[in-house]
C-alpha cells in the first residue's frame, strides 16, 4: 500500500450555506493500479484529488503515504513529498510561462536540487510525442500540447504516485487515447495512478473504479 | 541545466522586458536623484564652508554703486573696477569696535598681446591682511616671496611656472587649494608685487585710472561685542559712498541658495523614494495577482512558501540592483560634467567634498534603490508565500 484516505470530510461554505464537497471518503491507491475515479463537475472529485495529493489539507480524516500522515508534516516536509513522491497533473494547463516546456518539465527537478534531468524530461516528451516543442513556449502550444506537459512534469522525478485530473478533458480522441495509455503503462511499471475522469476510455484502462456524487465515493 | 530561485527569478524578468525596463527606469531615476542630489547637496555645503573659512572678514566696505557685488566679490572673486574714499583706510584702523583692517585692491588683466591671460588680480597688504594669508600659509608657510604670485587651483599655469603681464615674467610661488568659486581662477599679489605689475604696464604704455593708494575693498575683523550699526553709523558720517556688509548680508543670498537646492534635492529624492516603493508595491502586487496560476504551479511540484517568496525577493532584488546600478552610472554621467556648468549659471559655491564621503554617496545611492524593490516586494512576497494552491487552479476552472 502507498497511498491510504482515511475518513476524508472537507466542507465549503457557499451563499452562507455549508456543504460536504467530501464526505467520508476512504481509498487505497497500490503501486501497480490505475485507480480512476468517475463523476460530474462539481462531484468533488478534484477535491479529493487535491487533498491526496497534499495540496488542500481535509477537515477531518487522514492521508498517509508510506504510513506518514501527510498532514502532519510542516511546510518543508510535505513540499518534499510533494516534490519527490507525489506526481500532481491539475485539472487546468498551468505552467510557468517564462520558461521554455524543457524548463517547465524540469522544474520538479530543479525544486530538488537535481542539475541533470534534462534528458530525463526530454525522453518524457518526447514519449508524449511533444519532444519537438522542448524550446518552445508555452504560450505557442495547444490545450493538448499543454496537457502533455504537465503530464510530462508530473513524471519527471519518477513518483510514487501519479495523481491526474481529468487529464483528458480538451484532448481530442486519439491524445486522450495517448493519455490514458501512459498512465496505464506507469501503473504497469508500478506507479500508483490515480484519474479522475468523465472520459469513458476509463473503465477500459482502470484497475479500480470509483464513482463519486455529492462528495460521496462509491466502488464503480 | 541549474534552475535555481535566482536563474528563475532572471528568467522570468528577462522574459517580462516591459514590467522589467518599467521598475528599472524607475529605480535607476531614485538613485540618480540620491547620488546628484546627494553629491551637489554636500558639494553646495563644501563650498560654502570653506569660502566661509577663507573669508575671516566681518564686515566689508566697498564703494556704493561699484559694480562690486557682495557675493560676487567673495564668493565668485569678481573684480570689476571701483575705488573707495581716501582715508576710510585710516579712519576703519583707528576706529574704536575694528580689530583689523586690510586694504585689497582689485584689477583684471587684459588677454591681449601683452598678457598671458585675462585674469583677475586680487591685491592684498601683506602687512594688515588676515584674509588670504592664512590661506596662502596652507601651502606656502614661509610667506609670499616678493615679485611672486600665488595663484587659484584652477589656474593653468604650465611647466615653466609663471605668468608673463606686460611682457615680464611673474613667477608663481603656489597654487592655492580649490574653493569651488571663482577665486579658483583669480591671481593673488601683494601690494608690492601689484606695484611691480603696474610698473611693467606703464613701460608699456598701459595707464591705471586709478593711482595706487585707492582700494577697492576694505575687509574689518571686529572686536568682541562691536556695535556694527554704531560703526556703519560713523562711516556714513564721515564719508559718502561707501557701502557696508556685515559677514551674514555677504552670505545671506547664497546660503539661502544653497539652502534652496538642498532642499530641493531632498524633497526630490523624498518624492522619488515614496513614489518608488508605491509604484514597486502596485507593480508587484498586480504582477503576482497577475502570476498567481505560476506560483501554484511552483507550489504543486514541490516549492516550498519559502521558495515563492524567495522568488518574488529575487525577482525584486534583480531588477533593483541593475537599475540602482544604472542610476549611479546615469547620475555620476550627469553630475560631473555637469559641476563646472553649475558654478558658472548658479554663482554658488560648489566643492566636491572628501573623497570618503563621495564613496558614501555611491553606497547609499546603490543600497537604499537596492533596498526599495525588497522591501516593496516583502508584503506581495508573504501574500504569494501563503496563497492557496488548490484553490488557484481551480478559479480558472470557473
Amino acid at each position: 500500500m502507498i497511498l491510504n484516505a482515511k475518513n476524508l470530510w472537507k466542507r465549503y461554505s457557499r451563499r452562507g450555506e455549508t456543504f460536504a464537497a467530501v464526505q467520508d471518503v476512504n481509498l487505497e491507491a497500490l503501486p501497480g493500479e490505475l485507480t480512476v475515479i468517475f463523476g460530474k463537475s462539481g462531484s468533488g472529485k478534484s477535491t479529493l484529488l487535491s487533498i491526496l495529493a497534499g495540496l488542500n489539507a481535509p477537515d477531518e480524516g487522514a492521508v498517509s503515504l508510506n504510513g506518514k500522515d501527510l498532514y502532519s508534516l510542516n511546510d518543508e516536509e510535505l513540499s518534499r513529498v510533494r516534490n519527490l513522491n507525489i506526481g500532481y497533473v491539475p485539472q487546468n494547463d498551468a505552467s510557468l510561462p517564462n520558461l521554455t516546456v524543457l524548463e517547465n518539465v524540469i522544474l520538479p527537478a530543479a525544486l530538488a536540487g537535481l542539475e541533470d534531468a534534462e534528458a530525463v524530461a526530454q525522453r518524457i516528451l518526447n514519449s508524449l510525442d511533444i519532444g519537438q516543442l522542448a524550446d518552445e513556449y508555452p504560450s505557442k502550444l495547444s490545450g493538448g500540447e499543454l496537457r502533455r506537459v504537465a503530464l510530462a512534469r508530473a513524471l519527471v522525478l519518477s513518483p510514487e504516485v501519479v495523481i491526474a485530473d481529468e487529464p483528458t478533458s480538451n484532448l481530442d480522441d486519439e491524445n486522450g487515447e495517448l493519455v490514458f495509455r501512459i498512465l496505464a503503462e506507469l501503473s504497469r511499471n508500478g506507479t500508483a495512478v490515480i484519474v479522475s475522469t468523465h472520459d469513458p476510455r476509463g473503465t477500459e484502462f482502470g484497475d479500480r473504479l470509483y464513482t463519486m456524487k455529492g462528495g460521496i465515493l462509491s466502488p464503480s | 541545466m541549474n534552475l535555481n530561485t535566482t536563474k528563475i527569478a532572471f528568467l522570468n524578468s528577462w522574459r517580462s522586458p516591459f514590467r522589467s525596463i518599467g521598475l528599472l527606469v524607475l529605480i535607476a531615476v531614485f538613485s540618480t536623484v540620491i547620488l546628484a542630489g546627494g553629491l551637489f547637496s554636500l558639494s553646495l555645503d563644501q563650498g560654502l564652508s570653506v569660502v566661509g573659512s577663507r573669508l575671516g572678514a566681518d564686515v566689508i566696505l566697498i564703494p556704493s554703486g561699484s559694480d562690486i557685488e557682495k557675493n560676487g566679490l567673495f564668493l565668485q572673486g569678481d573684480t570689476k573696477q571701483n575705488f573707495l574714499p581716501q582715508d576710510l583706510l585710516k579712519f576703519v584702523q583707528s576706529h574704536s569696535g575694528v580689530d583689523q583692517a586690510t586694504p585689497q585692491h582689485y584689477f583684471t588683466t587684459l588677454g591681449t598681446s601683452c598678457c598671458e591671460k585675462k585674469v583677475s588680480v586680487i591685491g592684498f597688504d601683506p602687512k594688515s591682511d588676515f584674509v588670504i594669508l592664512p590661506w596662502i600659509r596652507q601651502v606656502l608657510t614661509k610667506g609670499v616671496p616678493a615679485g611672486s604670485l600665488v595663484v587659484g587651483s584652477d589656474l593653468q599655469i604650465g611647466s615653466k611656472n609663471s605668468i608673463r603681464f606686460f611682457d615680464q615674467e611673474f613667477p608663481v610661488a603656489a597654487q592655492l587649494e580649490p574653493v569651488g568659486n571663482k577665486l579658483d581662477q583669480a591671481v593673488f599679489a601683494t601690494t608690492e608685487t601689484v606695484a611691480q605689475i603696474r610698473a611693467a604696464a606703464e613701460k608699456k604704455g598701459y595707464h591705471f585710472v586709478s593711482d595706487e593708494s585707492e582700494v577697492s575693498a576694505i575687509l574689518l575683523k571686529l572686536k568682541k561685542g562691536a556695535d556694527v550699526n554704531q560703526l556703519s553709523q560713523d562711516i556714513h558720517f564721515e564719508f559718502d559712498g561707501v557701502q557696508i556688509f556685515e559677514r551674514k548680508d555677504m552670505f545671506g543670498t547664497i546660503e539661502k541658495t544653497v539652502h534652496l537646492f538642498q532642499r530641493v534635492s531632498w524633497i526630490l529624492a523624498g518624492f522619488f523614494l515614496v513614489i518608488a516603493i508605491v509604484a514597486l508595491s502596485v507593480s508587484f502586487s498586480v504582477s503576482a495577482n497577475a502570476r498567481k496560476k505560476e506560483f501554484a504551479v511552483i507550489r504543486v511540484v514541490g516549492g516550498t512558501r519559502k521558495k515563492l517568496r524567495r522568488i518574488v525577493i529575487a525577482e525584486a532584488a534583480l531588477v533593483s540592483s541593475v537599475g540602482a546600478l544604472v542610476g549611479t552610472l546615469f547620475g555620476s554621467l550627469v553630475f560631473f560634467p555637469f559641476r563646472v556648468w553649475i558654478v558658472d549659471v548658479f554663482e554658488v559655491p560648489f566643492l566636491l567634498p572628501p573623497i570618503l564621503t563621495i564613496v558614501g554617496v555611491y553606497v547609499v545611492a546603490l543600497i537604499v534603490p537596492f533596498a526599495v524593490g525588497p522591501l516593496a516586494a516583502s508584503r506581495v512576497a508573504f501574500r504569494v508565500g501563503n496563497l492557496d494552491a488548490y484553490q488557484v487552479l481551480r478559479e480558472g476552472e470557473r
